[in-house]
């Protein structure tokens, strides 16, 4: 009883430690998975550079579809095109999407590559053949 | 026949009730729980099957016959073994696992600090156990409680003090239910309304494949720092990984709603039953009871505090409320952060951050029963 028991059964160093190893076990958890989205976002990054230098493959489309997640394309394009077309009148006509997606990036545009593939799925991006493309006059 | 008549009078419950006024005492507090749960709907899925072990676990009986809960082949019996061994608690953690959504607490990872604050009060419960002269395991199992977390504070006391199952986990279940009632006025007393008013910002949209290493990685964390916690965590991370990975939707299905269901009414049933009066009125179990809502109360009190401490060091403040989502009572202690949140302000919306902070208590606790078993086990 008292003070004596709590010494006697090691209750002082047992509530410390074990406090102390729940925290660490925490804010370690807490850390790594603090870093899951940056890591998860470096992979796709990788992912992306290689793919979209490849043009029109199915390596390209499950980068693409793996960057889509969480994300929508625009209900209206007219921002968008103001904003992406410029990007391509050093690049002349026709050019690839890796240009394209590298000066959106140069640019540091939010999302290149979701926005990329919305042009495209929306018909303003047009497949030329031999990974070239060109806008929808 | 007279003898037959008077033999068989003698052995009905009628007589032995009349022997022994603390099973009407306990019939009284199983009708309580009943009222409780269905007319007041606290907590009805667990104090419902609770209470309605209570009342038949307290319908004496000639002892010998087989019958009882702590009678060796009885039905009853083989259903507590679920209780004793620490089955149903980890079933119960596949469930939850397979329900919970960790999206909340992967966009806001340092609300997870708070789920480890709040298990602080299990430790200075600790302390208060061993002061109040409970032996070491039964201390352990006693401070549990405030972890708020039924299935957890049942495996850990099967595991160290099996004696004490009944006590432990009415007193967790009891306060659990009680959290409309033992939480806003620690919460309000400890927060200024300044602090109350703090908004949240927005929370990031989470990636499946965070949602999907989440449990991965959680489970190799966690367990490799307290394997004891594996039969809880093991289980609730492989219940968060049938859901988020998207294949094997049926098991994920079936563990969040046909299995979690089956083993809380065992749960219930049984630990209800084995407060049978002779075992469970004793002054031990006040002490319990005691101790409980303190646990309960130095938890909540705990993460409030945690909470205005980060505050000093955050740029983007965190409202201190939050601190009392972290025991992991789910998801009660988080509607009334955000009840309290609301009653502030009603266009402040602290449910999904709250959420987070029970996840990371659920965690938490279970971590906090592993350690506290290594201990006793190594003691």
């Amino acid at each position: 009883m008292g003070l004596e028991n709590i010494a006697l059964n090691h209750g002082w160093s047992q509530a410390f430690l074990g406090a102390l190893i729940v925290m660490t076990g925490l804010v370690i958890l807490s850390f790594a998975i603090s870093q899951i989205h940056k890591l998860v976002a470096f992979w796709e990054r990788r992912q992306a550079g290689p793919s979209s230098a490849a043009g029109e493959g199915p390596a390209n489309q499950e980068a693409d579809s793996a960057s889509v997640e969480g994300a929508q394309c625009p209900l209206d394009f007219t921002t968008t095109l103001k904003i992406y077309r410029p990007l391509t009148e050093s690049l002349g006509a026709p050019f690839q999407l890796k240009d394209l997606y590298q000066r959106a990036v140069e640019y540091d545009l939010p999302h290149p590559h979701i926005t990329i593939r919305c042009l495209r799925e929306d018909g303003h991006l047009v497949a030329l053949g031999e990974g070239f493309f060109n806008w929808n006059e | 026949m007279y003898d037959l008549l008077i033999s068989f009078l003698t052995n009905t419950g009628y007589y032995f009730i009349s022997q022994d006024f603390r099973y009407i005492i306990m019939i009284l507090v199983g009708c309580l729980f009943l009222y409780l749960g269905i007319a007041k709907k606290y907590e009805p899925l667990l104090l419902v099957p609770i209470a309605f072990g209570i009342i038949v676990g307290n319908i004496p009986f000639f002892k010998g016959f087989g019958i009882g809960v702590y009678e060796n082949n009885s039905v009853f019996h083989y259903l507590y073994f679920g209780v004793t061994t620490g089955v149903y608690p980890s079933i119960v953690f596949l469930g939850l696992g397979a329900m919970t959504d960790f999206s909340s607490l992967l966009a806001q990872p340092k609300l997870m600090l708070l789920g480890a604050a709040a298990q602080m009060g299990v430790f200075f419960t600790l302390l208060g156990a061993l002061f109040l002269g409970f032996l070491p395991r039964e201390a352990a199992s006693i401070a549990i409680i405030g972890g708020a977390d039924g299935p957890t504070s049942i495996f850990l006391t099967a595991k160290l003090a099996p004696h004490l199952i009944g006590p432990i986990a009415i007193a967790a279940y009891s306060y659990m239910a009680l959290i409309p009632v033992i939480q806003p006025p620690i919460m309000r007393a400890l927060t200024s309304r300044k602090e109350r008013l703090i908004r949240m910002e927005d929370l990031r949209d989470v990636s499946r494949t965070e949602k999907l290493v989440f449990p991965i990685l959680g489970v190799l964390l966690c367990c490799l720092l307290a394997p004891t916690a594996l039969p809880l965590l093991g289980m609730l991370f492989l219940g968060n990984l049938l859901k988020e990975c998207g294949v094997v939707d049926r098991l994920a299905n079936t563990a969040r709603n046909a299995i979690i269901d089956t083993a809380t009414v065992f749960l219930g049933f049984a630990v209800g039953m084995s407060t049978q009066a002779d075992v469970f009125l004793t002054p031990q179990s006040l002490k319990i009871f005691g101790l409980g809502a303190l646990a309960f109360s130095l938890a909540t009190a705990s993460g409030v505090i945690f909470g205005k401490i980060m505050n000093l060091f955050l740029k983007k403040k965190i409202n201190p409320l939050l601190g009392a989502a972290g025991v992991s009572a789910v998801p009660g202690s988080a509607r009334e952060v955000h009840l309290m949140g609301q009653h502030e302000d009603p266009d402040n919306y602290l449910l999904m951050h709250a959420m987070a902070c029970n996840s990371s208590g659920v965690i938490g606790s279970a971590i906090a029963a592993g350690v506290l078993w290594s201990f006793n086990i190594m003691g």
